[in-house]
């Protein structure tokens, strides 16, 4: 099994950063941020594969509670506001399914792509 | 035009300097509508890491099944986390083996196991019962309703610095000692090693109430010769309502029960383990075990910079407890004559308490300050900063600087001020009864 090259290696950190910027706590928020950030850090010299894909694994499992903990911890204010921003972004997504439907025959005929049914 | 807006306020929050201190109040409002106080209390309890949640949440949902049901899957996987929990993680945090370590519903039920439970056990022998006057109040009332038994409980006077002298109270028919790791109120951490060599020397059992500890320093129930300890889960960043007790196998020590029915937890304490919130309780230890060595650091940095940023710019401020044999996290000052009270009330947008949340009520000065031998009017001007691992650089500066701001309006007003500003000593003053 290769391990993560460098990129990879950015890639999720960048990744992180991204999602902990979207915790609505001030404290959650900048503690991820300044955890991720200092883990990464500290790590930075680490050579040996093994460890550099077991710490790899660690920051996936970590990605994904921060993914988790963001839902879940969003204020209900927040939520409002939230369900406002969905409301809009399926109703867009229903626009585009309708739209796709509409031109279903001309898409076959293209053999772009398959609809099934 | 409503999500475009929230988007406009998203870019606003995004903008704002962290180093900007009105920015860090503007940004609450601008989160929540409202204002809220920043915390700064974290003695009193801890926000749960998210972590904990996240372990905690699948035992809320899907995971339900009672760890004690032995006939099907759901109490099978509901013991192996509770078994986990027990075993990996709590266990693994203090050096015990997952046999000694009992769930509760927190440390005051565990103290309370621990000091009637092993003073009753051994009440044909030993009658006597020695602690400090520094304790948390579960533990002096535990020794009060003893007293009322018929055990004689020796409490034991602090030094200054709160440390203390125990050689000469052990009598041969003491059957416990108890002694908090880290004072909850004050910050100090006892000379537990010490202490145990001393207790396992004359034969007695030696508990300690590690609630604050656990977690922030290292501890080893080897290696400091303890016999019992209590945990709690909210002081580490784990759920309310779940502690442990730790009580050793080897040399066994006896309790009886507090809790009786079905014989769960060895017969101590009886009733269906919570196993979400024990999951909670395991992955806390573990998480603390894990980032012990960088919040410890985090947390004296930002305590120094609190503490020098208020004393270097206001006179007669007072530290409570030991300069050096304390945890950073909780300090404990005086602020001459200022009331403590009118203080709190100023810092009305940074929560804080002067002294513990379970003494907070009534209108005395903590008794832990007067055991150290402060003065009544510095015990009634104490405050308590509470740091831990969610504190930010900024929280501090800004608490700091409002308490300066603070401290330096109401000592304008205070007649006691003007009085020490002419070089009146007060305490040779007469006061006349009107």
């Amino acid at each position: 099994m290769a391990s993560s090259s460098r990129a990879q290696v950015i890639s999720l950190y960048r990744t992180m950063l991204k999602e902990s910027q979207k915790f609505s706590s001030y404290n959650y928020r900048t503690y991820a941020l300044r955890r991720v950030r200092d883990a990464f850090r500290a790590n930075g010299k680490v050579e040996d594969p093994v460890t550099v894909e077991r710490l790899m694994e660690e920051g996936r499992r970590t990605l994904g509670v921060i993914q988790r903990q963001v839902r879940h911890t969003t204020d209900t204010q927040h939520t409002e506001t939230r369900q406002r921003q969905t409301h809009t972004l399926s109703f867009c997504v229903v626009l585009g399914f309708c739209f796709c439907q509409t031109n279903k025959n001309v898409l076959k005929s293209l053999s772009f792509c398959n609809f099934s049914g | 035009k409503e999500a475009s807006f929230t988007n406009c306020r998203h870019e606003i929050l995004n903008q704002l300097k962290p180093c900007d201190n009105f920015s860090l109040i503007k940004k609450r409002e601008l989160e929540k509508d409202e204002l809220r106080p920043l915390y700064m209390d974290f003695q009193a309890t801890t926000p749960m890491d998210p972590r904990v949640l996240d372990a905690m949440l699948p035992y809320q949902v899907n995971y339900y099944g009672n760890p004690h049901s032995r006939t099907h899957a759901y109490g099978w996987e509901s013991e192996s986390a509770m078994e986990t929990a027990r075993k990996q993680q709590v266990a693994d945090l203090i050096g015990a083996d997952p046999r000694e370590i009992i769930f509760t519903s927190g440390a005051t039920e565990s103290n309370n196991m621990a000091i009637k439970g092993v003073a009753r056990f051994y009440q044909a022998k030993k009658r006597h019962v020695i602690t400090t006057q520094t304790e948390h109040k579960c533990v002096l009332d535990s020794c009060r309703i003893l007293e009322s038994e018929g055990f004689s409980v020796t409490y034991l006077p602090v030094r200054t610095d709160g440390l203390l002298d125990l050689e000469a109270s052990i009598r041969p028919d003491t059957s416990l000692v108890s002694v908090m790791t880290v004072n909850n109120e004050i910050g100090v951490k006892q000379p537990i090693k010490e202490i145990g060599k001393i207790c396992r020397s004359k034969g007695v059992f030696f508990h300690t109430d590690a609630a604050q500890a656990i977690g922030k320093i290292p501890l080893n129930v080897s290696d400091w010769k303890i016999d019992l300890m209590s945990i709690s889960g909210h002081k580490i960043y784990g759920p309310k309502g779940v502690g442990a007790l730790y009580v050793r196998r080897r040399p066994r020590v006896r309790l009886e029960p507090l809790q009786n029915g079905g014989g769960q937890e060895r017969g101590l304490r009886s009733g269906t383990v919570p196993t979400p919130l024990a999951v909670g309780l395991g992955a806390a230890c573990s998480i603390a075990q894990q980032e012990m060595e960088y919040d410890h650091h985090r947390v004296s940095m930002l305590a120094n910079r609190l503490v020098q940023k208020i004393m270097s710019e206001i006179p007669d401020v007072i530290m409570n407890g030991h300069p050096e044999q304390r945890y950073p996290g909780c300090v404990n000052l005086s602020f001459a004559y200022v009331e403590g009270e009118s203080l709190l009330m100023a810092l009305k947008d940074v929560a804080l308490s002067s002294g513990s949340a379970c003494t907070s009520a009534s209108l005395e000065p903590s008794y832990v300050l007067r055991a150290i031998g402060a003065d009544e009017d510095l015990a009634h001007s104490s405050i308590r900063f509470g740091i831990g691992r969610f504190t930010t650089e900024d929280e501090v500066d800004y608490t700091a600087e409002k308490c300066i701001q603070q401290v330096r309006r109401l000592r304008e007003m205070s007649p006691l001020w003007e009085m020490v500003q002419e070089g009146i000593d007060l305490k040779s003053i007469k006061w006349t009864q009107h």
